[in-house]
């Protein structure tokens, strides 16, 4: 270990001294002040992204004897996770502020939880993988939980924690199994030794292992038939930790899986794309379906996510393994369009909600553009974005994934994923219509804070500014794609 | 490597038994802690699998490994009986089956 090492994981550094940091103040602090923390947080926040952007993005460095790598796909999620976990607190706190009891464990858990996010993305060894998916997923099971006023957020947390507990014991007897087999642990060492393997390619047991690893991944990404948690999950917890969920976890899940895609390039690609297909089409389909007839803002967004997650699988399934690879670059786009639309969507209910319960019925919505025009518009412009409808970030998302996997002849696919989203972008626009073509009800929804507003506007604002400009993000995104084609 | 009458295989499969057995419980099982016991168990199996393949590679990465199992397994635990005790305060029960707040 050298301070070079040290210097290349500082945004991860970063975040970790900030929670312990938050968590002594914590104790001297007195509670009701607790809103102070949020901007300790996210002094924090800061210095990691600072740290992620400088001297890093060129350079593909093998760290702690290639337990992670400091690459341009790493940092490019650092930046993702790093503006997550800022619009995430700056919610947090509006939403803590409603509480009789503030907990600013909250801020101390997002930023360990967003710490382990970062580790998930520079991960290049399964012992890693599994260490820092922990760390994330430990984070978020108490942040699911952590209103301990209402019975709806512990049932939340439990059953995230239980089925979440039982996919990773899959995830790990996976590793085990691929350990076992190729003797390794590290991505590198697997990829050479998978390469012209005929004896490996045959061993019924290491496919075991990759079976498993699928499965204890999908579960994060909200992968069907292992999504069934997500809903009642997402519809429970706050809904700044909802949000986070939504974009966090998801984004630091497919982050291992395209690195694991690309290790296992091609032996893995040519065993898992069947597979992998029947996923995404039963995935994007189900969660399309299903999330039509959802009545609740919060149990909708958790079916589009589900929606979503098939997307990505399509996106993936394209990866080619060249050198420039056209499906890597548009995972990362979407990822980061993604990441900002569902943050805004779950904002607006945290905007709307009230100190006791939480506020996510769609009818409620009705006519907010009337007393909201702003927090309307935001919201209008996330659900364009998750639409994919030009100029927004989500088209462009689209756009490059979808256009990545033509590109690879998968063409049915492509169609199925096409029609699928023209499917979504009923339930969408329908959420527009409530907001500006309906005559508000006796219960519609106010809300009065200006700090839920802004954080909601500036995810909205990127989103028009990334929409209209997409070159910047697609160029980091390039690469984060490129560094991964040198590595393996 | 290992003593003649038990070799590796014996300790997969025993391993795999585990595994399944503590997957059928969480599955079948309606109480919540038996459902964490089944999800230890589960964990358990798997580094009895980590370790046996471990000694037979002669290869250190597998004990690492289990160390840190041990380690994430207790801090699930802590977590989810914590989460498990708030619950039970409220609802009065254990049973998985009742806790459907969130599906209505």
């Amino acid at each position: 270990m050298s301070w070079t090492e040290l210097s290349y994981i500082a945004p991860i550094l970063w975040l970790v001294a900030g929670g312990v940091v938050v968590l002594l103040l914590e104790a001297f602090v007195p509670r009701r002040d607790s809103d102070h923390l949020s901007i300790v947080s996210a002094v924090f926040l800061v210095l990691a992204g600072l740290s992620a952007n400088t001297g890093l993005v060129r350079t593909s460095q093998s760290l702690f004897h290639g337990v992670l790598r400091a690459d341009a796909f790493g940092s490019f999620f650092a930046l993702i996770f790093v503006i997550i976990g800022l619009l995430t607190v700056s919610l947090g706190a509006v939403y803590l502020r409603r509480q009789s009891t503030p907990m600013p464990e909250f801020y101390v858990l997002v930023l360990f939880a967003t710490a382990g996010m970062m580790l998930l993305a520079s991960s290049t060894d399964l012992v890693s993988v599994f260490l820092s998916l922990e760390l994330m997923s430990i984070g978020v099971y108490v942040l699911a939980a952590i209103e301990r006023n209402s019975s709806r957020s512990q049932e939340a947390g439990f059953k995230y924690l239980i089925l979440g507990a039982f996919a990773s014991a899959f995830l790990l007897y996976g590793i085990a199994l691929i350990y076992g087999t190729t003797g390794t642990t590290q991505f590198e060492v697997l990829g050479a030794r998978m390469g012209g393997n005929a004896a490996l390619a045959g061993n019924l047991v290491f496919w075991a292992g990759w079976g498993l690893i699928i499965v204890g991944v999908g579960f994060k990404v909200a992968m069907v038939p292992f999504h069934q948690w997500t809903p009642d999950v997402y519809a429970g917890a706050p809904a700044p930790v909802a949000g986070y969920m939504a974009a966090g976890v998801k984004a630091a899940a497919f982050a291992v899986l395209v690195r694991l895609i690309w290790t296992g390039m091609p032996l893995l690609m040519d065993k898992a794309a069947p597979l992998l297909m029947g996923f995404a089409i039963v995935t994007m389909t189900f969660g399309n379906i299903v999330a039509l007839a959802q009545s609740n803002l919060k149990r909708m967004l958790a079916y589009s996510a589900i929606a979503h997650a098939g997307y990505l699988l399509v996106g993936v399934l394209a990866i080619s393994g060249h050198a420039d690879d056209a499906a890597t670059r548009g995972i990362l786009f979407y990822l980061a369009a993604y990441a900002l639309m569902n943050i805004g969507a779950f904002g607006a209910v945290t905007f709307v909600s009230r100190r006791r319960g939480e506020r996510s019925e769609l009818a409620g919505f009705a006519g907010l553009a009337r007393r909201h025009p702003w927090v309307s518009f935001f919201l209008a412009v996330c659900m364009f974005s998750l639409a994919g409808v030009p100029p927004t970030a989500g088209f462009w998302g689209k756009f490059y994934v979808f256009g990545a996997v033509i590109q690879q002849g998968m063409v049915g696919l492509a169609v199925i994923a096409l029609l699928n989203s023209a499917v979504a972008a009923y339930y969408y626009l329908r959420v527009v219509v409530y907001l500006y073509m309906r005559e508000p009800g006796e219960d519609a929804y106010i809300g009065d804070d200006v700090q839920a507003s802004a954080a909601i506007g500036v995810a909205a604002i990127l989103l028009l500014w990334i929409g209209l400009f997409p070159s910047s993000v697609l160029e980091l995104a390039r690469l984060g794609a490129a560094a991964l084609a040198r590595t393996f | 490597m290992f003593d003649a009458s038990v070799g590796l295989n014996h300790y997969l499969l025993l391993s795999v038994l585990l595994f399944v057995i503590g997957v059928a419980g969480v599955i079948f099982r309606r109480n919540a802690i038996i459902m964490f016991m089944s999800i230890e168990l589960m964990l358990t199996s798997v580094n009895l699998t980590i370790l046996a393949y471990s000694r037979y590679l002669g290869d250190h990465t597998g004990h690492v490994l289990v160390l840190f199992v041990f380690a994430v397994a207790a801090a699930e635990a802590a977590v989810g009986l914590a989460i498990l005790v708030e619950l039970f305060r409220k609802r009065d029960t254990v049973d998985v089956d009742r806790f459907r707040q969130l599906m209505e």
